[in-house]
């Protein structure tokens, strides 16, 4: 039996309950600073009174005058899905995440550990966050599942069996089923408005009608299994981050920050053997939301210089000052498969040398016993805000 | 990861003239009289915060020739030690 938690409007959801504002009055996301002027998820009151997400925000107020935009925080919504996987996974199932609409994993192994599917979905229900309305989707089939989950009411799981599955799925709209928008087109222009409906077609006819691409959606119309979940390897996350006493927005102490806190991310990785898949930056607005974006790497690396390439063009996206930055990595990677250098560089053995004496005076005095000089905003006016002392990282081991 | 600020407003001894230009130091207990104000500026900044700055500053040389940057602000007078 697979498992799919739905968290609906979780974005929404998220940032309404930051900002205090009710579920229940017409509200909508705010337009992100650097994206077009479009409102995003909206609220059933927002929708009544024909808002939609995309609309633009001009016309959004000119149809709801009452209408509240609410700044997004999608930093507070990654990790509200980051904590629920984590919960999940600390139950012993193997998720796979489903974005931030939820997560599905394969109920079978862990039913003995927990006493049946019912003790499953007690862990379940415990890990899904308070105050985000998650519903709970139990069916033989990962896309049953997921439209179980969808039609499931608050608190009570919706479990199908077999025998329920497909008539279950006839009376969904075909939308539901994962197909090309020019496919739903080509089936509503002949009548096929349904799951049931297109599910009902001959195999010739489903290939003709939705391609090949289609005959997939096709069996899982017919309840067939589909792909099973396809779950997470737990990442091994690693997390550095800095307070702003003052709110701070110019690039340059953007960069700095960024700096140190790759380097302390990179010093962590490689005293783990591994190497840095996946970055997640996050800042915390002055002005209240937050912002984040991810970085995926071409290849897993612990060197900072390479982490810096990625990550500081992207701290120039920031929309406004900040009290916090904070980087999250996902240190999974391995860090083999790079071919050694057939030359040794020169300043190898230097370098090896000053990393061990920095590694011998940390552990002897303390991280604070060796410091350097960073800059924060060189052009600043106030001289207390032009530089600081932060910890001197460990000189990176050579390695390609 | 924590950072120190170098540089913080460290308070001064200052005696000045009624116009309020500095006429000499007081550096580790001892009186060092002003030889030269080389340059004095105001700096206004952070006016939206709840702890505005409003400085004035003062580069001075102190009498066996060192040079320091002090400034006032509030009444008190203060030195970011930079230059000694």
């Amino acid at each position: 039996m697979i498992v799919v938690v739905h968290l609906p409007l979780l974005p929404l959801r998220v940032a309404l309950i930051r900002a205090g504002h009710p579920f229940d009055a017409p509200a909508a996301l705010a337009p992100a600073p650097d994206g077009p002027q479009v409102v995003g998820q909206c609220t059933p009151a927002a929708l009544a009174c024909g808002v939609h997400e995309g609309l633009r925000a001009g016309e959004a107020f000119a149809r709801c005058p009452q209408l509240a935009l609410i700044r997004p925080n999608p930093e507070e919504a990654a990790d509200t899905v980051e904590r629920m996987l984590c919960a999940l996974e600390a139950a012993g199932c193997a998720v796979e995440p489903l974005g931030q609409d939820g997560a599905a994993f394969d109920a079978r192994p862990v039913m003995r550990l927990h006493g049946g599917l019912r003790g499953v979905l007690a862990r379940v229900r415990a890990a899904v966050p308070v105050g985000v309305d998650g519903r709970i989707g139990v069916a033989p089939t990962l896309f049953a599942a997921h439209q179980a989950a969808r039609a499931a009411e608050r608190g009570a799981p919706l479990v199908l069996d077999a025998a329920d599955v497909v008539r279950f799925l006839a009376p969904l709209p075909a939308e539901r089923l994962p197909l090309p928008d020019r496919a739903v087109e080509a089936c509503r222009d002949v009548g096929l408005r349904t799951v049931g409906q297109i599910a009902a077609l001959p195999h010739a006819a489903a290939l003709e009608k939705l391609g090949f691409a289609g005959v997939e959606a096709w069996e899982l119309a017919r309840g067939l299994p589909g792909r099973p979940p396809r779950p997470r390897t737990p990442p091994a996350p690693l997390s550095a981050q800095m307070e702003f006493p003052d709110p701070s927005g110019t690039l340059g102490s953007l960069e700095s920050a960024g700096r140190l806190l790759l380097e302390e991310i990179a010093a962590a990785v490689r005293a783990t053997g591994g190497a840095v898949r996946m970055l997640r930056l996050g800042a915390r607005l002055a002005d209240g939301g937050s912002w984040g974006r991810g970085v995926a790497l071409r290849d897993a690396t612990a060197d900072p210089a390479r982490l810096e390439l990625a990550v500081l063009p992207r701290l120039a996206e920031i929309p406004a000052p900040i009290t916090r930055l904070r980087i999250e990595a996902d240190a999974s990677g391995g860090a083999g498969g790079h071919q050694l250098t057939a030359i040794p560089a020169p300043g190898r053995e230097r370098m090896a040398r000053a990393g061990e004496a920095v590694r011998q005076v940390r552990a002897a005095l303390g991280d604070e016993a060796l410091l350097r000089v960073v800059e924060l905003e060189a052009d600043s006016r106030i001289p207390e805000r032009r530089w600081a002392l932060a910890p001197h990282p460990e000189p990176a081991p050579d390695r390609p | 990861m924590s950072t120190r600020p170098i540089g913080t407003p460290s308070p001064l001894r200052v005696i000045a003239t009624p116009g309020g230009v500095p006429h000499a130091v007081v550096v580790d207990g001892r009186r060092r009289r002003v030889i030269a104000v080389r340059d004095d500026w105001l700096v206004q900044d952070r006016w939206w915060t709840d702890e505005p700055i409003d400085r004035h500053y003062h580069e001075v040389v102190l009498e066996p020739g060192r040079l320091m940057l002090i400034f006032r602000q509030g009444g008190d007078w203060f030195t970011h030690r930079i230059g000694a």
